[in-house]
């Protein structure tokens, strides 16, 4: 071993050390687990059963219910954020006078931590004492003041921790992309300009394509995040009513905390962490390419 | 090479030492000075803003003069309540000497547990509610000492009931005099008077529970208890018998209260004990079944509009007569400690301290405490509660560890069901029976 | 703050086709944006009602008149000084601890091989992808079998382990841009590589140290998980207080939006004052403004 390699090595010791211990063998434990029959009262290391906690959660109803509110959840938080944020991008890139003040406003939502999101929206959103339905209201929207039962109504809740998490995140796809936007260089457009292309087609042609590789890491990191909430649709709904705003984390939460079944939400973790690998696969071979570009 | 790594060592260990450090110096005010004297405190968990650490606060001072021992508090949020025991006995940690739980956790924790039943006289068994050491028992042995128990009472608006007008248009319209309900009938009767009175449009009759919490399936299961039922869910035999016609008599009955327009507010799903007292307080509601520890803040000016003006009256009695579903709570020793038996002196300490647990919340686990507490106006609730407690179709849920599954995944899926109008009570309950077969099987 | 030559490049070409119209899409924007954050303001503005006023049936969006009596009932509820103190001091330490041995490893790295910093990339969205929760238990268990639960320690060393490995992979992107020859020229003037570490190079890479610490510091300052789990009393942190306005014997929500409003606001401001730190640091360094 060369001398410069045995250095780098220290260098990268401590911190090698610490994500060792604290996360590669919390890791390691969850896929063990996985594959155990755990009693939590009872001490002991539990009874190996092979794939059978894995073959439960596939075959239960309610696994594939929150795997696929989970899919609803990501695909509309996301597209949402993705064109609120590209609307919000666009016209701060006009650079009207105090389009910096502008952007600091909208930079509000992004620093509020998820569960104080929720809270939020929980407190607006309520039936009794919330304010969006009284708007509704008030400006002749709905016909009553109890119209629509965002929380408590099977068909909006989900909906309701969709548009928390839109509102919560549209903020980040506007920054990213705004900053996308200003790295375009200004000779594409002249170019674009001289070969007499019009607003649309400059659009079409020069900012969609320039803008693709930011947009790319902008929706991985946005799907992973998202299919990972759990605070806002904890504090929001619990997953309920009649699980249908069940997220698979919250799922995973009650399994593994309320019920006690640590093998099977293990099972669970290791299948979403899986699915999660292989979807974001596709965003990151995109991204490298677009990099290499 | 020695060089770096001594550098590199060195520099972490300031890092952390500052960390701890820092850690320390705020610590200092909470529990450093215990730490020099480990051995004489005795650590106790308690759900936070409970009157559990209300008096466990209260308390602490008087049980180190008598015993030496500091008392050292930590609270938690309900459910943190429940995780932390369960991960304190799987670890086995010691980390506390005594925890208050509700009921509901028992046969989940139990095997985890020190059985404490020595430490219990037939005096004070005669003392406590009924049913309360029977809770407690698993496998022969008794787990917890009763701390409070608590049930839903009939809470009712004194000036809505005496107004002569309302007395009169009443009998007119229903033939019998307008007073608190005693019965299913009388109770949609009444809900449905002042529900669609034209007089108070802001007024409901009374509030049904349905939000994604275990207070929406309790709040079923005290009618079903009501309707007759021999026990509730799963039988002696262990069979499942949530659809029998007790079960679906009472998720009728409360579907009915909700599909009657106005006489129970919108929302359903989302209502459960806190939102249906904030409605009471603001005087949108003319009665509530609501936790007995409702009454005391009801009638308090600074949190209620309508203080002064409350009533309460035993739970209404369906074909089977009175009956709820108890909620009391138990303090209980995990075997992890390494103090039992000052542990087991705590908990007799704060039995004979019962009655603070009735100025803090204004229930209590002894009857000796509810008959001296009975007799002051402001805890006239305290009768009503021990009419209901002791009625005859009052009874405990089934003791299986597998309740709080059964609960979220079955049972109130099926009341949602009903409520928003998916399912019959008949087809949701069948469902629920297939569900927890699969659960307890 | 914002960029002028941005605006200005565009000026020639998206910009122009606008010109005339600008001040109209100036107003426009600015009130899509007032509407778009019109929940915080709600929450802000509800917080200064009286609490009678705080949560009613008939919800009014401004004040009809002014009271701090939410702010006083949330400092006599619950410590929540203490809460915060303590959601201050874990973020804090945790950030110092994650983007000090994040720029350790992440310089040995870059000076041992260029192309390790995609290893990097990768583990840090692998360790995204884990739902927190199913390490929560396994870290209880870690961080109970140490004595440290209820301890600002125990919080300190999660959110470090959580941070650890984004810190390494922003931060070798920023060392394989310095050139090697810089840290050799501090050599030869005497500096051993660690104290050329300590004095050349982490001067010179301070911008991608501060977006390290601010998402650091974001990601611990958030979490309730963690929190919840791992602290009861000692240690308990800002998210879980506010959480326990709401609990079954009371909906406390007028001292809960004078906490969320006390909680964000501060880190609101700061974030306003650091905002060109964040683009890069979101996007996990692939995009820089």
């Amino acid at each position: 071993m060369t001398k410069e390699s045995r250095v780098s090595i220290c260098f990268f010791a401590p911190a090698g050390i610490f994500m060792l211990v604290f996360l590669f063998f919390p890791v390691a434990l969850l896929v063990r687990d996985s594959f155990f029959e755990i009693d939590m009262i009872a001490q002991g290391r539990g009874t190996f059963v092979g794939l059978s906690n894995y073959i439960e959660a596939i075959r239960s109803e309610r696994f594939i219910g929150a795997t696929t509110n989970t899919l609803i959840y990501v695909v509309v938080a996301v597209c949402f954020e993705l064109i609120l944020g590209l609307f919000f991008a666009l016209l701060l890139n006009t650079a009207f006078k105090g389009h910096g003040i502008v952007r600091t406003i909208m930079l509000a939502p992004l620093m509020i931590a998820p569960l104080v999101t929720g809270l939020i929206w929980r407190f607006m959103l309520n039936n009794q004492f919330g304010i969006v339905n009284k708007l509704l209201y008030d400006y002749n929207i709905t016909s009553s003041r109890h119209a629509i039962q965002w929380l408590s109504d099977e068909r909006f809740a989900l909906l309701s921790t969709i548009i928390a998490d839109i509102w919560l995140t549209t903020p980040f796809m506007m920054l990213v992309l705004l900053a996308g936007l200003q790295g375009i260089s200004k000779t594409l457009y002249e170019s674009a300009d001289i070969d007499g292309a019009n607003k649309i087609q400059t659009f079409l042609y020069v900012t969609l394509p320039s803008l693709f590789p930011v947009m790319i890491v902008a929706v991985l990191i946005r799907t992973v995040d998202a299919a990972r909430t759990f605070d806002i649709v904890w504090v929001l709904t619990q997953g309920g009513p009649s699980n249908s705003s069940e997220v698979l984390s919250t799922y995973m939460y009650k399994t593994l905390t309320r019920y006690g079944l640590v093998g099977e939400s293990s099972a669970m973790a290791v299948i979403f962490i899986i699915l999660l690998l292989v979807i974001s696969s596709y965003f990151l071979i995109a991204m490298f390419k677009a990099n290499k570009k | 090479m020695k060089k770096i790594l001594l550098i590199i060592g060195s520099s972490l260990l300031v890092a952390l030492v500052s960390a701890c450090g820092s850690n320390n110096e705020v610590g200092n005010a909470g529990n450093n000075t215990n730490q020099s004297s480990s051995d004489q405190t005795l650590t106790v968990l308690v759900e936070g803003g409970s009157p559990a650490q209300t008096v466990a606060d209260l308390t602490k001072e008087e049980f180190e003069e008598n015993t030496g021992y500091k008392v050292i508090i930590e609270s938690v949020p309900y459910s943190g309540v429940y995780d932390r025991m369960r991960t304190e006995l799987t670890s086995g940690a010691g980390a506390f000497d005594v925890a208050t739980i509700d009921t509901i956790w028992l046969p989940a924790l139990y095997r985890g547990l020190e059985p404490i039943q020595e430490e219990i006289t037939d005096e004070m068994e005669n003392d406590l509610f009924p049913g309360l050491i029977d809770g407690a028992s698993m496998d022969g042995n008794v787990y917890g000492l009763p701390t409070w128990t608590n049930s839903k009472i009939l809470l009712y608006r004194e000036d809505l009931f005496n107004d002569s007008n309302n007395q009169d248009e009443f009998s007119e319209e229903f033939g019998y005099e307008l007073s608190p309900p005693e019965t299913w009938d009388q109770y949609k009767d009444v809900a449905s008077f002042f529900g669609k009175n034209e007089k108070y449009p802001e007024l409901y009759g009374t509030s049904v529970f349905g939000a994604t919490s275990g207070d929406s399936v309790a709040s079923w299961l005290d009618h079903v208890a009501q309707a007759g039922a021999e026990s509730l869910v799963i039988d002696e035999s262990g069979e499942v018998i949530v659809n029998d016609d007790d079960h679906v008599a009472a998720l009728e009955f409360l579907n009915d209260l909700v599909n009657e327009e106005g006489v129970v507010p919108e929302g359903v799903l989302e209502t459960a004990s806190a939102e249906t007292s904030e409605l009471f307080y603001n005087g949108n509601l003319a009665m509530m079944l609501a936790w007995g520890h409702f009454f005391v803040p009801s009638n308090d000016p600074d949190t209620s509009g309508v203080a002064g003006d409350v009533g309460a009256a035993p739970m209404i009695a369906g074909d089977g007569g009175i009956g709820v579903v108890p909620g009391p709570w138990y303090q209980v020793i995990p075997s992890s400690s390494k103090k039992k038996d000052i542990a087991k002196e705590y908990l007799l300490f704060l039995y004979e301290n019962n009655e603070l647990y009735a100025d803090a919340l204004g229930v209590a686990a002894r009857q000796s405490v509810f008959e001296e507490y009975g007799q002051q106006e402001e805890f006239a609730h305290l009768n009503e509660l021990a009419t209901t407690l002791n009625g005859k179709q009052t009874k405990n849920r089934p003791s299986t560890d597998k309740w709080e599954q059964i609960e979220s995944e079955a049972l109130l899926p099926a009341i949602q069901n009903v409520f928003s109008g998916s399912q019959t009570p008949q087809e949701a309950l069948d469902k629920a029976k297939k569900i927890i077969d699969g659960i307890v099987n | 703050m914002s960029k002028p030559n941005a605006g200005v490049s565009n000026e020639n070409t998206l910009g122009r086709l606008f010109k005339k119209n600008k001040t109209i899409i100036g107003l426009i924007t600015t009130v899509l944006a007032l509407l778009f954050i019109s929940p915080y303001i709600y929450i802000v503005l509800t917080s200064i009602k009286p609490s009678s006023d705080a949560i009613s049936p008939s919800p009014t969006f401004f004040p009809r008149e002014l009271s701090l009596e939410n702010y006083v009932a949330m400092f006599n509820q619950m410590p929540i000084a203490k809460y915060f103190f303590n959601s201050f001091i874990t973020a804090s330490i945790s950030t110092i601890l994650a983007v000090f041995l994040g720029a350790l490893a992440a310089y040995g790295l870059s000076r041992f091989s260029s192309k390790t910093g995609n290893i990097f990339l990768l583990l840090t969205l692998c360790v995204r992808m884990v739902p927190m929760i199913s390490i929560a238990i396994p870290m209880y268990i870690i961080i109970n079998g140490m004595g440290l639960i209820d301890t600002r320690v125990a919080l300190i060393i999660t959110y470090t382990a959580i941070n650890v490995p984004f810190a390494i992979w922003l931060m070798i992107g920023f060392f394989n841009n310095i050139p090697k020859e810089f840290d050799e020229a501090a050599r030869i003037d005497g500096c051993n590589i660690f104290t050329a570490f300590i004095k050349v190079i982490l001067p010179v890479s301070l911008p991608g140290l501060a977006t390290a610490a601010i998402f650091c510091f974001m990601l611990a300052w958030n979490d309730f998980l963690f929190a919840l789990l791992l602290t009861s009393t000692n240690a308990k942190t800002a998210t879980v207080g506010i959480s326990e306005f709401l609990t079954a014997y009371n909906l406390d929500l007028g001292p809960m939006t004078a906490a969320a409003v006390s909680f964000s606001l501060p880190v609101m401001v700061f974030s306003i004052l650091v905002q060109r730190y964040i683009v890069s640091g979101m996007t996990l360094g692939a995009v820089k403004e």
